[in-house]
């Protein structure tokens, strides 16, 4: 041990870039991606062309949006069951004070955006002042902000005003404007993760929120952000969703909650907490709107699609958890099965002598 | 020569970046005590872990009564013969003192259930313990835990019984005690397996030694052939004077870099001390006397009274923040768990603290991060493969380098390291030692705090030796020698009788079960001021159509309610209830207009799909590791869709004649509202009275320590979600019984009520622990303001407010009492 040279010379700072890149899970994703838009013309023909894309990306914009923040609790070891509530308080709170001509859209879209982010707020003080579940504590946030949408809408559907519409579905140069939204969304929120020492600090709260204490980081004050953005986020994906569907239903957001985190877990965000990638999650959201747009050319029941898609989600959440592990976790499966079957047998004879 | 009791040979363990135990083989003999030595991490713990059963070795053979195995279960090693002591008690902390005793025993030592507190008592008062057999295990003390294990090893007659660090929580007339308890068992032909760092222990009771040294077996032999001196050498693996650095030669006249006054605060009070420059303190003691509480306090986490000055300047320790900005740097002993940022790179670990500095326009600068990383771990020679290899992935004492070198790279007046050597080999022991020693002489006041003796004889220039909060011998110059430490930690705790500090707050709670029923006489009294108080305002609400549609509709709540009890006893979740419920009564509505038999058939079927949805719910999480929230909200959207498809419309109402059979009230009581309450108090028996309810609430309470006491737990959580996933149906039944319509859209609120319901019936939300009668007044209770609302004239928005309401206060208010209660005592 003592014949060691100094090691300041032979530890590199990181392992080559090719190697460094093939390790991103982002980079499993946009093969994942890659490779369904590869399968996709042979499935069905058209399913890539120019109007299925322009169709698609809308709704891979939203998804994007919503798993963004989806993505920043689950950074904090958490997960926000409260999106669907979120969605559709924001999308109802826009289409009926927005259709008020005494209040005004641009009014009622601040007022929808702000007042369902305290519901994210007073989420994130609950879990971070008294350490409570972020699960009961945002299925019970949901069910505020639910019982706020029936306050709001009285129980019927609402009327997006003509002008929400018009924005929502507006393009910018041929690209649906909720795309370039959720494109400029993704880079901002990642360059400041990534690039910025607030960035870092979230990341270690993230990893481990008692070592982050310990070196003197206000952790309370990134938890609480982390939920606040969550559901600002969900609130501005809700508004647009008011805009996309014209008429949102009372119903309308609960779509969105298994794609949030399931975006969220293609992209490789890992679900224990700390480092996360939003181009990720971003190319999750495409990859699961362009699979929903496969199975649609199959079958036009929603029921069947939701089977579908859950059974594909679930593989894919499967294989990037069991691959996003050490491999030894992969070999551990494996192991595991292979000594339980003899084990078992052995008990139960001994049990039957 | 009979055979040895207990054979490990060529055991080889290996952790992340570490190897435990290599090719390891020790043989026990029958009636002998044979004494396991080592510092800390050699490897000892980890040894009797796989002999015990609670940890995989990578190869190698455990041989016990007889039989060879490549692995053992905890409960097939206690079914051997095989009793552990651990170092850390694992008792599951939501169980009763007798739960865990029985869940100790094995099935052939076990006693009923009923009359076994009996048992208890007498077996306690036999061995001269006074502990009350109902006590909740997370009240005890450490002491009174260690003692609890001892007992129920000693109750179950063992031929192999393990005893790891058992004295260390332990004062002075209880190790006499246990070594009395050890001669009776020798005298029987017990081979007794010792494992400790006291060597004068080893020399008063075993026979025989082995030693270990960074997983290697270093020495082995008759314990008379080996002195004192002999066997400290084996251990630390070369002598004493090259192990550590030269002390420090203080100026005299120095101003102290560290002055703690007068401070006190849980766990300890009135600390003194001071720290010159050049100085390491150390902190000695038996466990839980008060030291850890100290440090702590200092590096942030607050004292009630007292001062802190760093510098000469008074600095607040309010918080960790206030303490890191004052200069204090704090490195905890549980390295994972508080210290590092496991899987985050060497990089971000080693400038973690030092943002500030490493950034200081405030956005990332790479090769400035770099440098700095250098720069911190120079003269360290950490080994890893790259500066972005994930911390975790090192050895200990590597690790424990990235901490110190994090440490002097945030430029602090003080570091408090907690455990420094802990899990770190003998080589990278001599390094750390060096390194602390430098950053003394650069002016940094340092403050260690460490179990072992040896090393702060070694490394201290004076010993702060606590005893029940207080310092109790403050040891300098000559006087720092492992005689004085451990002899000033031992003879003031023998004065009077051991009250070890805990940490947790003790409370004491007679029996787990009348809380619980306690908690449903609470709810059931609501639902009656509730149920008035409506009538009041309108007295349709008493009719008897409305009283037996709000029963039968309480009967789903409580049935949901019942499956999520189970799932959130063993720690998990399911948010698949509410499509379990829909897809249970859309298959049966296929069954509504045929005979009773036809119908008979389809209540099996609904059942079978339940018990299908628990299962692969139980397995997604069990055998692949998947999350319980996301396995079950996948197979929720994937269940819910199959409901869908079978009925995209509402339909298959049932025939006149079923539903009349079913909807039969027996004294204004529903049916279903019968059946549903008899489930709730089976379930209550199944939880409180069974060896399964005991394995349930133990795995969820804690999963390791569960597993140490022999349950297996991913069995329990497979159990547990295939219950509710047949509860879950069960509920389904009960909703087309009042509908008689099979509807796919209808019960995805259920999910939401069933959360609820185990919520407000005070049932642990992070497992362990919850009543299932409690869940049936919760459930009653639910429907009745369900109910109440529209007689009250409210809108439908105030059943989600009610009920998210009641979520977060009921979720609440526990935590807040527990917190009052400690400020109380002080």
């Amino acid at each position: 041990m003592n014949g060691v040279p100094p090691q300041a010379s032979t530890v590199l700072d990181r392992r080559p870039l090719p190697a460094l890149v093939l390790s991103w899970p982002s980079t499993r994703a946009l093969i994942a991606v890659l490779a369904l838009f590869l399968v996709s013309p042979l499935i069905a023909i058209g399913s890539v062309g120019p109007t299925a894309i322009v169709s698609m990306l809308p709704f891979a914009a939203l998804t994007a949006i919503i798993a963004v923040g989806q993505t920043l609790v689950i950074q904090q070891g958490g997960l926000d069951l409260s999106i669907p509530g979120a969605v559709t308080l924001a999308a109802f709170i826009a289409a009926k004070f927005g259709s008020d001509p005494a209040i005004g859209l641009p009014l009622a879209v601040v007022i929808a955006v702000l007042g369902t982010t305290l519901f994210g707020v007073l989420s994130g003080v609950v879990i971070a002042v008294f350490g409570l579940p972020p699960l009961v504590v945002t299925i019970a946030s949901n069910a505020l902000l639910v019982g706020a949408v029936y306050a709001v809408s009285g129980g019927f559907a609402a009327q997006a005003p003509e002008a929400l519409s018009d924005f929502a579905l507006d393009r910018v140069g041929g690209v649906p404007v909720l795309a370039v939204i959720a494109v400029v969304l993704v880079i901002v929120v990642q360059a400041v993760l990534k690039l910025t020492r607030l960035g870092r600090r979230f990341e270690l709260v993230g990893e481990n929120p008692r070592s982050a204490e310990v070196i003197g980081i206000p952790v309370k004050a990134y938890v609480i952000s982390a939920y606040g953005l969550a559901t600002f986020l969900a609130a501005i994906g809700g508004v647009l969703l008011a805009g996309l569907l014209r008429q949102p239903i009372l119903t309308a957001g609960n779509v969105y909650l298994l794609p949030s985190i399931a975006a969220v877990v293609l992209g490789g965000t890992a679900l224990t907490g700390g480092r996360g990638s939003l181009v990720g999650t971003a190319l999750g959201a495409l990859f699961l709107a362009q699979l929903s747009q496969l199975v649609q050319t199959f079958t036009q029941a929603t029921a069947v699609q939701n089977i579908v898609q859950a059974l594909i989600i679930g593989v894919g959440i499967v294989a990037q958890l069991q691959l996003g592990g050490s491999s030894a976790r992969l070999r551990g499966l494996v192991q595991r099965r292979a000594t339980q079957p003899n084990s078992s047998p052995d008990d139960s004879t001994r049990s039957v002598q | 020569m009979t055979q040895p009791a207990l054979v490990l040979s060529g055991i080889t363990k290996t952790y992340p970046g570490v190897r435990a135990l290599s090719d390891v083989t020790v043989a026990v003999a029958r009636g002998k005590v044979h004494a396991i030595l080592g510092e800390n991490g050699a490897g000892k713990s980890t040894l009797v872990g796989i002999a015990a059963g609670s940890v995989v070795p990578d190869s190698g053979t455990i041989g016990l009564a007889g039989e060879e195995f490549t692995r053992i279960q905890p409960r097939v090693a206690r079914e051997r013969g095989l009793a552990i002591v651990y170092q850390v008690p694992a008792l599951a902390p939501s169980l009763s003192v007798v739960d865990a005793v029985l869940l100790l025993l094995p099935e052939s030592k076990r006693p009923a259930r009923r009359g076994a507190a009996a048992w208890l008592t007498a077996h306690f008062e036999r061995l001269g313990l006074e502990i009350d057999p109902n006590a909740t295990v997370g009240a005890l003390t450490l002491r009174e835990a260690h003692l609890i294990e001892i007992a129920a090893a000693l109750a179950s007659h063992p031929d192999v019984l393990v005893l790891d660090e058992p004295t260390e929580a332990l004062g002075p007339e209880e190790t006499r005690w246990l070594f009395a308890r050890i001669q009776e068992l020798l005298a029987r032909d017990v081979a007794i397996v010792y494992i400790t760092h006291r060597i004068p222990e080893v020399v008063e009771i075993a026979e025989e030694l082995t030693v270990l040294r960074d997983g290697k077996v270093v020495g082995r032999g008759k314990v008379s052939d080996f002195d004192e001196d002999k066997i400290v050498e084996l251990i630390v693996g070369r002598s004493l004077e090259t192990t550590f650095p030269e002390k420090a030669s203080v100026a005299a006249g120095a101003e102290p870099v560290l002055e703690v006054l007068e401070l006190s605060g849980a766990g300890f009070s009135n600390l003194s001390f001071s720290v010159l420059p050049g100085q390491i303190i150390g902190f000695a003691g038996v466990e839980g006397n008060g030291q850890r509480e100290a440090l702590r306090a200092i590096g942030g986490r607050g004292a009630t009274s007292g001062r802190v000055l760093v510098g000469g300047r008074e600095s607040s320790v309010r918080s960790y923040r206030a303490a890191t900005r004052a200069g204090v740097a704090f490195l905890p002993g549980d390295r994972l768990g508080e210290a590092m940022f496991g899987k985050m790179s060497v990089r971000e670990n080693a400038v973690s603290p030092s943002l500030d500095n490493v950034m200081p326009t405030g956005f990332v600068d790479r090769p400035r991060e770099y440098r700095k990383t250098r720069e911190a771990i120079a003269g360290l020679s950490v080994k890893t493969p790259t500066l972005e290899t994930p911390v975790a992935s090192l050895s200990g004492g590597n690790q424990q380098k990235v901490l110190l070198a994090r440490a002097r790279l945030s430029e602090p007046k003080v570091l408090l390291v907690e455990d420094p050597t802990q899990g770190v080999d003998a080589g990278a022991r001599v390094e750390i030692y060096a390194f602390l020693r430098g950053l003394a002489e650069s002016g940094v006041a340092v403050v260690v705090l460490s179990t072992d003796a040896v090393e702060l004889e070694g490394l201290c220039d004076r010993v702060l030796v606590f005893s029940r909060g207080e310092v109790m011998g403050n040891l300098s110059g000559d006087e720092v020698n492992e005689r004085s430490i451990t002899g000033t930690a031992v003879r003031s705790t023998a004065t009077g009788s051991v009250t070890a500090v805990s940490a947790v707050p003790r409370r004491r709670r007679s029996g787990g079960m009348l809380r619980g029923e306690l908690q449903a006489g609470v709810l059931v009294a609501l639902t009656i001021v509730l149920a008035t108080a409506t009538t009041f305002v309108s007295s349709a609400f008493l009719t008897p159509l409305n009283l037996s549609q709000l029963l039968a509709a309480a009967a789903v709540i409580i049935l949901v309610g019942l499956a999520q009890l189970l799932v959130v006893m063993t720690g998990g979740i399911d948010l698949s209830v509410g499509s379990v419920v829909a897809l249970s009564a859309v298959v049966l509505s296929f069954f509504g207009q045929g005979g009773p038999a036809y119908f008979a058939l389809g209540v099996l079927l609904a059942l079978t799909a339940g018990l299908v949805v628990g299962l692969v719910n139980g397995l997604l999480v069990t055998r692949l590791s998947i999350p319980p929230v996301i396995a079950t909200l996948v197979t929720s959207i994937a269940v819910v869709g199959t409901a869908q498809v079978l009925r995209p419309m509402p339909g298959g109402s049932a025939s006149a004649d079923i539903m009349t059979a079913i909807g039969t009230t027996i004294g204004g009581v529903p049916l279903v509202l019968a059946v549903a309450l008899g489930i709730a108090v089976l379930t209550w028996f199944v939880v409180q009275r069974t060896r399964l309810g005991r394995g349930l609430r133990a795995a969820g309470s804690d999963p390791v320590k569960a597993n140490r006491m022999g349950v297996d737990v991913s069995r329990m959580r497979l159990f547990a979600t295939i219950a509710a996933g047949v509860l879950a149906a069960v509920a389904g039944l009960v909703l087309y019984s009042r509908t008689g319509i099979g509807d796919a859209n209808t019960a995805q609120a259920l999910t939401l009520t069933s959360v609820t319901a185990i919520v407000i019936a005070g049932a642990s939300i992070f497992g362990g622990s919850g009543s299932a009668l409690a869940v049936a007044a919760a459930g009653l209770l639910l429907q009745v303001i369900t109910n109440s609302l529209s007689y009250l004239g409210l809108s439908l928005s105030w059943q989600y407010w009610l009920q998210g309401a009641f979520v977060l206060f009921a979720a609440v208010l526990p935590l807040i009492a527990r917190r009052r209660r400690p400020a109380a005592e002080h």
